[in-house]
């Protein structure tokens, strides 16, 4: 059952199992959010990245090779479909397996740029969002272990009480991918050029941090 | 229901020229009349338009776009008393646009500002515990209830002090020329509204009229209970004054001593929920 | 992009401002349902109204770089 005064009430919803993969106005709105940056990034030219060289009148204008372009349109795209994942899944594991799948494609957005510093920064998120990834499935282990099941349908309205702790880990966990104190290596990788797809990486962040959000006071 | 949103646009546009006028006031100068913001919307939608060379095209008009959208999305929420979390993903979507339209237009200063809005993520973890703490007083996040909570228990702002002073802190973080703007900062030229120009300005000068409109009007639903229009937009108004006293005396802070501040709050608020979860 | 365009844009959502005031009181959709069509076409008729009144002329060119 699910009609929480939190998100108003399911639209739709289809069980697979205990299992519910369910649509509130809430997670419906980011999902068409994840889904529109993802047409976006399909559909736009990336931009160009003007810079000045220092101490002089001069200008360039950085164009991204071809190859490079595609890659990280497609790790863009994947990112997306992560994030879009992330909104709707309906339980918390395959909610963690697409948030680790976004911090995953988020550094492959990156890879292939040549700057030092991105790379630099990329290296280091990919390990804070490797440690993060560790009280992420912590968190999604213990609800496991204390409830029984995963499913946000079967726990939402804390019909079974889940330990505070579970929540504290998702949190953290989800934190780690690139909210607030952790995220000083991320800022520094939206240096890399190519418009849509870099702003994807924080897209997806965000809307994973607001599905954890919905979840944690759901169950 | 064109109305609500004509004159939310029209009351956040007049909003923002008080705002500048009182700033100036403060600092002992004349300032631009009140009804400046509304011309200067007009005057940005006369002028020649075009896209930058070096932007993203669809990006970059696309982010015009979805910032009035989210915002009018934003009003629906306010108007028919949905949930609180929606306003809370809203206000995180515009953090997005905030950081798209830095990155679209290809400029380096706008990319600066784009990097200062990752930067500022900060600012949403007050939110978050905001919410958490609402909730924990009216165990409800739909508008409608957390009214009738208010109409049964009075205003949510006594025992919820710290709740609202932190949302308060969230509205200030969006003011224009505030101490948490960093990302127009003018050290950057515009910050991330450097290449939208024209146009595009008088768009995302719509946007964000709405969007203070919405913010505020939020703060006095949820903090303060229901009133008729009049009354609504006279409270809205004097929030807004006392915003732009600390605008006017505050200096812009650095990016990282705005993330100080922000942290700080929330951990002062986690504290405040643990003590009312442990003592009472 | 043309003002001719930004009349189409303006003329096309103004429609739908229209039909999203009106089926709601007509009965035909419920009231939630206009407003999602205001919040999708209210911006694109801003955005159109002010690229056909703009000033015409201009040339794209590089962002600023500096003064």
């Amino acid at each position: 059952m699910f009609d929480l005064p939190i998100e108003g009430p399911a639209l739709f919803s289809i069980p697979f199992g205990d299992i519910v993969d369910y649509a509130s106005p809430y997670t419906l709105i980011l999902f068409l959010f994840a889904a529109l940056f993802t047409a976006l990034a399909i559909l736009s030219r990336p931009e160009q990245h003007a810079d000045i060289i220092f101490g002089e009148d001069g200008v360039y204008t950085g164009r991204i090779p071809g190859p490079e372009n595609r890659f990280q349109r497609f790790m863009a795209i994947a990112c997306g479909l992560a994030a879009m994942g992330a909104t709707v899944s309906g339980d918390i594991f395959n909610f963690c397996i697409f948030t680790s799948m976004v911090g995953l494609t988020c550094i492959g957005i990156v890879a292939s740029s040549g700057n030092r510093h991105v790379l630099n920064a990329a290296f280091e998120y990919g390990i804070v969002t490797m440690i993060a990834m560790i009280p992420l499935f912590g968190g999604a282990a213990i609800v496991a272990a204390t409830t029984g099941t995963l499913s946000i349908w079967e726990l939402a309205g804390g019909a079974i009480a889940v330990p505070f702790v579970a929540k504290a880990f998702l949190v953290l966990g989800v934190m780690g991918e690139g909210m607030a104190p952790f995220y000083v290596a991320k800022a520094e990788i939206t240096r890399a050029q190519g418009a849509p797809y870099i702003l994807m990486i924080h897209v997806s962040s965000l809307l994973i941090f607001l599905r954890i959000i919905e979840i944690i006071i759901t169950i | 229901m064109i109305q609500y949103i004509l004159f939310a646009l029209a009351t956040g546009l007049l909003f923002h020229g008080i705002h500048r006028k009182l700033i100036a006031r403060i600092q002992g100068r004349p300032g631009p009349p009140v009804w400046q913001e509304i011309l200067h919307t007009l005057k940005f939608s006369f002028k020649q338009t075009w896209i930058p060379d070096t932007a993203s095209e669809v990006h970059f008009v696309g982010v015009v776009l979805i910032s009035i959208a989210i915002w009018i999305l934003a009003l629906g929420v306010v108007i028919y008393e949905g949930s609180v979390l929606l306003l809370f993903a809203i206000y995180l979507l515009h953090k997005i646009v905030e950081h798209g339209m830095g990155l679209s237009s290809g400029s380096p200063y706008a990319k600066f500002g784009a990097i200062r809005s990752v930067i500022s993520a900060a600012s949403e973890l007050p939110l978050f515990v905001t919410i958490l703490l609402i909730y924990y007083f009216t165990g409800s996040l739909m508008l409608s209830d957390i009214i009738q909570w208010q109409a049964s228990n009075g205003p949510l702002i006594i025992p919820a002090f710290p709740a609202a002073v932190a949302m308060y802190l969230i509205i200030l973080s969006k003011m224009h020329f505030g101490p948490f703007s960093i990302i127009e900062g003018k050290e950057i030229v515009s910050g991330n509204r450097t290449e939208h120009f024209g146009v595009w300005r008088a768009g995302l000068e719509a946007g964000f009229a709405i969007k203070t409109y919405v913010l505020l009007n939020a703060f006095v639903l949820i903090f303060l209970g229901s009133f008729s229009l009049p009354v609504l937009v006279l409270i809205m108004a004097v929030i807004l004054m006392t915003l732009s006293f600390v605008c006017a005396y505050c200096p812009l802070l650095g990016p990282y001593d705005t993330v100080t501040v922000q942290s700080l709050v929330t951990g002062v608020l986690l504290a405040y929920i643990i003590i009312l979860e442990v003592v009472l | 992009m043309q003002s001719r365009t930004g009349k189409k844009i303006a003329g096309t959502s103004l429609v739908i401002i229209i039909l999203a005031e009106l089926l709601p009181v007509a009965g035909m959709i419920p009231p939630w349902a206009g407003f999602i069509l205001l919040v999708l076409s209210v911006p694109w008729f801003l955005l159109g109204l002010m690229l056909w009144w703009r000033a015409p002329g201009g040339e794209s060119d590089l962002p600023f770089i500096g003064y």
